[in-house]
């Protein structure tokens, strides 16, 4: 039995956080410079921009007034009528339920080899601390943290065009009309339809992007826990376990990291919203498709009810991670448990 | 008396030195950094009218050789040109005070706000704290590269669009972080007394919740400095990728990601500039670690197995 | 040195030394302190905080944090753990030495049930042991010490300050070892519980372990130890059978420590000791009422009959 009561408690919060986001959506549709109309419809010019403003003008309902306006925009988004992008001309759900499955799938791949790389390297650095590994590590670290992740991954596509490798796109030109799009993942979808080298191709295209990607929250992890695995060694109840003469592993895994399982769930809540960011510049270095590439792509054409979805979808997104890792951190203490 | 506080400060600062060799490097990193921002906010190489451009004149002035788009790194062009014969080494010089002076701003300015979000939600009255601790939750789930994306459409391609995005998403941490020192405080003696003695909210909170709490939040703020230097690069690279036309702006970030579309053949457009994002990140992190080592003494003890 | 000749010696310690490394110095905790610990005996450090007696119960234990400093030799149970600047305890941490800590409930992991801690420790303890005489071990310690069979699936958190205590030394029955360590065993427990734990401790005496009590409360030692001795900042000042320390203390210090148990101050000074003893003189220098010139020297431990040592220059003459 889970504390149901808190974990309830933190989802209608987050609820209302999601409606929060919203409605910022909105108030920034309704205060942008100008007409409100005249952004929405991409700051058209020409002959026919009189008309396009009309059309936005009615699709927002700016003639009623604010807050029926705001229901209006929210009422549309759980609809997912989110509007016409202006870049791709197509519903704006489609585009970013494409492109974001495409992101999430690198950001997760990129999460599983961070997590426990991270917190292996991390328990070596804060056991060794002071010596070469130690060194060693805290120095890769600080480097990977401070060098720019798209630079990093400049400088590794260059040289995988140099080693003629092309690991460009998500996958393979010609598998692309093969395989069938069930989740948009192509990982997932090649493994639906069984089809090995499909999927061989398509993970060995991610893993450069999501290696590059794992970068910072891999050294975060190294940092946090060389610096907090030491003052958690100092706990009582590990300090017991060692005067019990428990192995080493036992001592560290079980009894001083278990301990940490909160810190570090909380700590990846944070990286994955920061490394967000990392994916979408890496993706536009290794031509993958993505909401990296869909920025990319909006910006020129002033698209922004593209952007505007974007942005709400993605506010979710960190919603329903931060919701997950503040519930992992509550049922991971049986002290809160009841 | 001000004298003997002045030199014991001093001795305290150059202590740092001795202490941490990870702060010396860092500051020796930054301090090297401020120097170029400063020369190139006043001259550069190539003196640049506008943003980087070289015009017939001035290099008839100075005797130069015409600058090429393209030229490849040498003796005149140390780093090379790009692709309107703009001097890249000129560019770099340039935006180099762009990028402290972002960085600095958004640090300074997220910790004030975050400070008022942070002692708004945790110490006044119930509708206003309420109030903030939504508003801090709402923020701290904002994308800012989205955000930073949504407000270039709307205000255009400046650095103000990124400087606000990254106000807006970062504030929330410092606030979150302040409304837990603050809660922490509440429970202490000395801010129960001063609420039974009758002294106004404003006044404990100017006289023992802030100096209380801006120390670390200050701190915490150097340490983060790094990577809000790195997610200004990373923002404006989508928006150098993301420009039809060569951009004035000689913003790091951004002329790595202009030039990345000449990445196969004119590597340098988008080397140099990185390469320098990526030193100065590496100062900051080093003087924030150098001084939180400074700060923590176990973290320098000599450390073996025991177990 | 004549050393007390009893019984066979569990723990020795020679010329012992141990510091921690601050800044740029170490402070030494332990001054050069030489103990013998007979087997099978209750034998008890008292002093004040910061005399060292839980620096050395860690020194035994194993347990000393990893910016420790030392010189000199223990042996515990015949083998070298400390030699030097070397430590090795591999063989001895929950096998030989057990620590029953200050704060039971601190020392339980809170993530683990008290089942699966049992399970862990004794795993260890008994490699070759099945999982089913492993939870035999388990629930003949827990009888042992008068605990219901389902605390097995309870959390730490779910226990109150004496069960936890109790679970304490349910562990270090089950595991069995020859020395036991007591760091401050009744430190926060009330007086019925006090009581409990002593019975509790005495038991695992009769049983033929060694128990090494570490406190301040030298009533509590009276009772349970047939060995004490004293410490102050550092340095073992007396050192000998209860009856006898209790009844004739040679040392000021001792004195002062009765009298305070019996609430006696008529003769109490403050305390002034300074933070920086030099190492050259007698530490108790600056507090004892009969300072003469020989203090600044500092006193060996010396014995006046096979089993009573004291380390001062002026010992109290008792009728």
């Amino acid at each position: 039995m889970f504390s149901l009561n808190y974990i309830i408690k933190r989802v209608v919060s987050a609820f209302i956080v999601v409606l929060g986001i919203l409605v910022l959506t909105y108030i920034l549709i309704y205060f942008s410079p100008g007409n409100p109309a005249y952004t929405w419809a991409g700051r058209p010019r020409g002959p026919r921009a009189e008309e396009a403003i009309k059309a936005a003008e009615s699709e927002l309902g700016l003639d009623k007034p604010l807050y029926l306006q705001i229901y209006i925009h929210i009422n549309r988004f759980f609809k997912g009528d989110w509007g016409i992008s202006l870049r791709f001309k197509q519903p704006v759900i489609s585009v970013i339920t494409r492109n974001l499955v495409a992101s999430l799938e690198l950001l997760i791949v990129a999460f599983f080899i961070a997590i426990p790389l991270g917190i292996f390297l991390g328990v070596m650095s804060a056991l060794y601390r002071g010596y070469l590994v130690d060194k060693v590590l805290y120095t890769i670290s600080a480097l990977f943290i401070s060098f720019p992740r798209f630079w990093i991954a400049i400088l590794l596509s260059v040289f995988l065009q140099m080693l003629g490798v092309n690991l460009f796109g998500r996958i393979a030109p010609s598998y692309m009309l093969v395989i069938e799009s069930v989740s948009g993942s192509y990982i997932i979808d090649s493994i639906i339809s069984g089809k090995a080298e499909i999927f061989i191709d398509a993970l060995i295209r991610i893993l450069p992007p999501a290696i590059i990607v794992a970068l910072y929250p891999m050294s975060l992890t190294v940092r946090v826990l060389r610096y907090s695995l030491s003052e958690k060694l100092y706990e009582e109840y590990v300090k017991q376990a060692i005067s019990f003469g428990l192995p080493r592993s036992r001592v560290v895994y079980r009894y001083a990291l278990r301990g940490m399982v909160p810190a570090i769930s909380q700590l990846h809540g944070i990286t994955f919203a920061y490394s967000i960011v990392d994916v979408a510049t890496v993706e536009n270095i290794f031509g993958r498709d993505g909401i990296g590439s869909t920025i990319v792509k909006a910006i020129p054409y002033n698209d922004y009810p593209l952007i505007i979805g974007l942005l709400a979808l993605t506010g979710i997104l960190f919603i329903v991670v931060n919701t997950i890792s503040d519930i992992i951190q509550i049922v991971s203490d049986p002290r809160v448990r009841i | 008396m001000n004298s003997r506080i002045v030199e014991g400060r001093l001795t305290a600062f150059l202590n740092l030195f001795k202490i941490s060799r990870k702060f010396s490097i860092g500051f020796t990193i930054m301090v090297i950094m401020a120097i170029l921002s400063i020369i190139g906010f006043f001259n550069t190489p190539y003196h640049l009218e506008g943003w980087g451009i070289v015009t017939e004149e001035t290099m008839k002035r100075q005797g130069l050789p015409p600058c090429l788009p393209f030229n490849c790194p040498n003796i005149n062009h140390v780093f090379g040109t790009d692709d309107m014969g703009r001097d890249l080494f000129s560019r770099i010089l340039v935006g180099a005070h762009l990028a402290l002076i972002q960085t600095v701003a958004i640090v300074f300015i997220s910790i004030a706000l975050g400070i008022i979000m942070g002692i708004a939600a945790g110490y006044s009255n119930m509708v206003i704290e309420k109030i903030s601790t939504y508003l801090i939750e709402l923020l701290i789930v904002i994308p800012s590269m989205v955000l930073a994306a949504a407000l270039v459409t709307i205000i255009g391609r400046g650095i103000q669009s990124v400087v606000i995005a990254l106000i807006a998403t970062w504030s929330p941490w410092y606030a979150r972080l302040t409304y837990i020192l603050v809660r922490q405080l509440r429970e202490l003696d000395f801010i129960k007394i001063c609420e039974a003695m009758g002294f106004t909210k404003t006044y404990t909170i100017f006289r023992h919740i802030i100096p209380n709490v801006a120390p670390i939040i200050f701190v915490e703020g150097i340490t983060d400095s790094g990577s809000v230097l790195i997610e200004i690069a990373s923002i404006n690279f989508l928006i150098g990728v993301a420009s039809l036309t060569s951009i004035d702006l000689p913003d790091w970030g951004m002329i790595v990601g202009y030039g990345i579309r000449y990445i196969r053949t004119f590597w340098w457009i988008s080397f140099f500039p990185g390469l320098f994002i990526a030193l100065t990140a590496l100062g900051l992190i080093l003087l924030g670690d150098g001084l939180t080592e400074a700060l923590s003494p176990w973290l320098r003890r000599r450390w073996r197995l025991w177990f | 040195m004549e050393a007390m000749v009893l019984n066979e010696i569990v723990v020795r310690a020679r010329n012992l030394w141990i510091g921690y490394e601050e800044e740029d110095r170490v402070l030494w905790a332990l001054n050069g302190i030489d103990i013998d610990i007979p087997k099978a005996t209750a034998f008890c450090i008292v002093g004040e905080s910061g005399s060292g007696k839980t620096t050395f119960g860690n020194a035994v234990a194993g347990l000393l944090p990893p910016y420790a400093v030392t010189k000199g030799c223990l042996e515990v149970h015949n083998i070298t753990v400390i030699d030097g600047s070397r430590m090795n305890y591999s063989g001895i941490r929950g096998n030989i030495v057990v620590r029953i800590p200050q704060n039971p409930i601190a020392t339980l992991n809170p993530y683990l049930k008290i089942g699966s801690i049992f399970f862990d420790v004794l795993s260890q303890r008994f490699r070759a042991y099945s999982k089913a005489k492993i939870l035999e071990i388990t629930l003949n310690a827990i009888k042992a010490v008068d605990l219901p069979d389902d605390i097995l699936n309870r959390y730490p958190h779910q226990l109150s300050g004496g069960m936890s205590q109790r679970v304490a030394i349910a562990l270090t029955i089950a595991i069995n070892p020859e020395i036991v360590v007591a760091d401050e065993p009744t430190s926060n427990l009330d007086a019925y519980l006090k009581g409990t734990t002593l019975n509790l401790l005495r038991g695992i005496v009769r049983s033929g372990k060694t128990l090494i009590v570490i406190t301040h409360d030298i009533l509590f030692a009276s009772v349970l130890c047939n060995f004490i001795a004293v410490m102050f900042m550092g340095n073992v000042v007396e050192i000998g059978k209860t009856e006898e320390v209790l009844s004739k203390p040679l040392h000021p210090y001792t004195k002062e420590l009765i009298d305070a148990a019996n609430l006696d101050f008529k003769n109490i000074r403050y305390a002034n000791n300074k933070l920086k003893a030099d190492l050259n003189e007698c530490a108790y220098a600056s507090r004892c009422t009969y300072y003469s010139n020989r203090c600044s020297e500092k006193p060996k431990l010396s014995y006046i009959n096979k089993s009573h040592g004291v380390a001062c220059w002026n010992p109290l003459k008792n009728s």
